[in-house]
């Protein structure tokens, strides 16, 4: 009895004396050859807590020395210890309480964290946490059937699929004055989507800029960066807008704010090509051009640097623009077009409905529904173009009044102003299945209007407002009324190029 | 109540209760394996702990002796930095090197309740930090080449970065 007590204790004196030099030896080389150690030790988390009862099982071998006294381990600790002499095994039980997007940024603090912070252990427990409720919401993914799983990419990847089946079940119902998708105000705020905008300057030289505001409207939104660097106008060879949306979401919906994210390219358009730009507008002391459709860049009258970037864009599929796209391809939605319907020979096209609104920058300046469009079939052939009116001048019922003045005021941290005889339009003009198929957002001039006869309806000058693309053109003319104090819309039209039409609704008109 | 000595790297002799020791994995499986008696006045030695920390985990052990043991099953259970006590909070103020070298002593002495508070103060630590800020939190140095930086970058290109 005596003597097998003597043994073990023998046993725990080899077990402090084992232990004790392993981990000298760990502590130190961790320091030089963390990686090599942590492929050694990277397998379990959980092996650490049998460790003593594994020890104790050895058998002493030797005869043993007396137990040295480790009188370094107080000296040389305190001044020099650092996250470093952490075996892997401790490093992964700490990094085991920390949330992917911290886990990201370890991955960039050094090497050996690089490669724990990136590890199976860590993240195929995350992975599996995803609740498969719906059945095509299963793991397809390459990642996880093949043999070698990199946890990581797929739980990123996970996160990607599992967004964009929320939010394409969010966008599917229709916002019943606009049409479009009803909840995509409150999606992009939600997202908390950062619009990253790319000046190219040179090959090797780009500016990069966050959004400064942003403003939500019935069927476009506007983004202006104004903390800009005074770059001249002429000196930017491309432009670039990017969505970055994050990937990883609360329960309750909201996004994570420290959340990864995926960038979409939202347009690219090289500016080298591009001459004869003109100055659309001014004031006293910016002017301001539109350089692409819907950006408008404005400069100080002053040195010539850029004051501010204005993006005016769409709502159709915007949603999906921002977040289903590549780092470098735009994504293009799936449009499904509509079955060629030519039934009754009288009408070449019929229930058409459009929504026109005038704004500034911030506020709404006019916005009008028109349904039950339609255009015969003799009166397409005429010039190429579809005619719509939505609004007759001679007809005074169908006129319509602004709520605001068509200007374009404009503010950065610092300074603002207006811009007179300027304002955004947006356009949608939807088939008679619903779906938008011409859809536009960009700045307008408003000009004095010289050819069309005076109004005997209203006392004032008569302005007009033109925009033409490939898809068409709109005319509007707006009459500022002395008498009522009011600005009046007292004519609207649009034109559709029948190429437009054809290529839409499969016809062959000419 | 039965007492137990300890003796640490630097010769210090710890006289301990041994329902505190015992919280120690490590000390509790030893006790076992040696059947060693109440009276028994040889100390164990703990070589890989010095007496500031051993110190410092005794002072743990004697707060939590009366501490349910732990659940067992760790992987289902949500992994929360947020529920650490306040005893362990104002225990865990230390200095880094501290720290670290209770997280060594936990882990060596198998004390779960000190390894998870210790381990959650560092993970409470980096959260959320941008990598720099990390890097300055814990003096490590950034050794990354350019060309490797550019691979973690590729490798989390479909999701960049905060």
């Amino acid at each position: 009895m005596a003597s097998s007590n003597h043994q073990l204790k023998l046993n725990s004196y080899l077990k402090g004396l084992k232990i004790s030099g392993e981990s000298k030896q760990t502590s130190r080389s961790s320091n030089h050859e963390g990686e090599r150690e942590s492929r050694k030790t990277a397998n379990s988390v959980a092996k650490f807590s049998s460790r003593g009862r594994n020890r104790s099982q050895q058998t002493p071998s030797q005869k043993l020395p007396k137990p040295l006294m480790n009188l370094n381990n107080k000296g040389t600790g305190r001044r020099n210890i650092t996250a470093d002499i952490l075996p892997t095994e401790i490093l992964l039980k700490i990094f085991g309480f920390l949330t992917p997007p911290d886990l990201m940024s370890c991955s960039y603090v050094c090497r050996r964290w690089m490669k724990m912070a990136g590890d199976n252990l860590l993240w195929q427990p995350l992975y599996e946490k995803f609740k498969f409720s719906n059945p095509q919401d299963k793991p397809n993914s390459v990642y996880t059937s093949h043999a070698s799983i990199k946890w990581k990419a797929a739980f990123m990847e996970r996160c990607i699929e599992r967004r964009n089946i929320r939010l394409q079940r969010l966008l599917k119902k229709r916002h019943p004055y606009t049409n479009l998708a009803a909840n995509t105000d409150k999606m992009l705020k939600q997202l908390g989507i950062k619009w990253k905008l790319v000046l190219t300057v040179s090959q090797k030289q780009s500016h990069e800029y966050v959004h400064s505001d942003i403003c939500y409207f019935n069927t476009s939104v506007h983004v202006r960066w104004y903390s800009v660097d005074c770059l001249p106008v002429d000196s930017i060879k491309k432009i670039s807008v990017y969505c970055k949306a994050p990937i990883l979401f609360e329960k309750d919906g909201s996004s994570i704010p420290e959340s990864p994210r995926k960038t979409s390219l939202l347009l690219s358009r090289d500016l080298t090509a591009k001459k004869g730009d003109f100055v659309e507008c001014e004031d006293t002391s910016l002017k301001i051009r539109i350089i692409l459709p819907g950006v408008m860049a404005a400069s100080w009258k002053d040195g010539g640097g850029i004051a501010f970037i204005s993006l005016c864009v769409h709502k159709s599929n915007l949603v999906e623009r921002c977040l289903l796209g590549h780092p470098e391809r735009c994504f293009h939605p799936f449009v499904t077009k509509p079955q060629p319907d030519d039934i009754d020979p009288q009408y070449g096209l019929h229930d058409f409905q459009c929504n026109i609104e005038l704004r500034q920058q911030r506020t709404l300046c006019w916005s009008e529904r028109f349904s039950r469009l339609h255009c015969l079939k003799e009166q397409i052939t005429e010039d190429g173009f579809v005619k719509l009116t939505l609004i007759r001048s001679f007809e005074e019922t169908e006129h319509s009044v602004l709520t605001k003045t068509l200007c374009l005021p404009w503010k950065t941290d610092m300074f603002k102003g207006i811009f007179q005889g300027l304002c955004i339009l947006d356009l949608t003009v939807f088939d008679e299945f619903d779906q938008p198929f011409w859809c536009v957002s960009h700045p307008v001039k408003v000009t004095k209007d010289e050819i069309s006869e005076r109004s005997l309806l209203y006392h004032g000058e008569p302005y007009s407002l033109h925009y033409t693309d490939e898809e068409g053109s709109v005319h509007l003319q707006v009459i500022s009324d002395e008498d009522q104090e009011k600005e009046i819309v007292t004519m609207a039209t649009i034109h559709i190029n029948v190429k437009t039409i054809n290529s839409w609704f499969s016809t062959a008109y000419s | 109540m039965p007492n137990i000595k300890l003796q640490s790297s630097d010769g210090e002799v710890f006289d301990v209760d041994v329902d505190v020791a015992k919280q120690s994995i490590t000390i509790k499986t030893m006790l076992e394996d040696l059947g060693m008696d109440e009276d028994d006045d040889e100390a164990i030695p703990l070589p890989n702990v010095n007496s500031a920390i051993l110190g410092k985990v005794l002072e743990w052990c004697q707060f939590h002796k009366d501490d349910p043991p732990p659940p067992e099953d760790e992987e289902n259970r949500e992994k929360r930095t947020d529920d650490l006590c306040g005893f362990d909070i104002d225990f865990l103020k230390v200095d880094q090197g501290t720290l670290f070298e209770l997280i060594l002593a936990a882990n060596y002495l198998d004390i779960k309740g000190l390894l998870d508070a210790s381990c959650k103060t560092v993970a409470n630590m980096i959260k959320g930090k941008t990598p720099e800020e990390i890097r300055k939190t814990f003096n490590i140095k950034n050794d990354f080449t350019p060309a490797e930086e550019e691979q973690v970058r590729k490798e989390n290109s479909w999701c960049e970065e905060k």
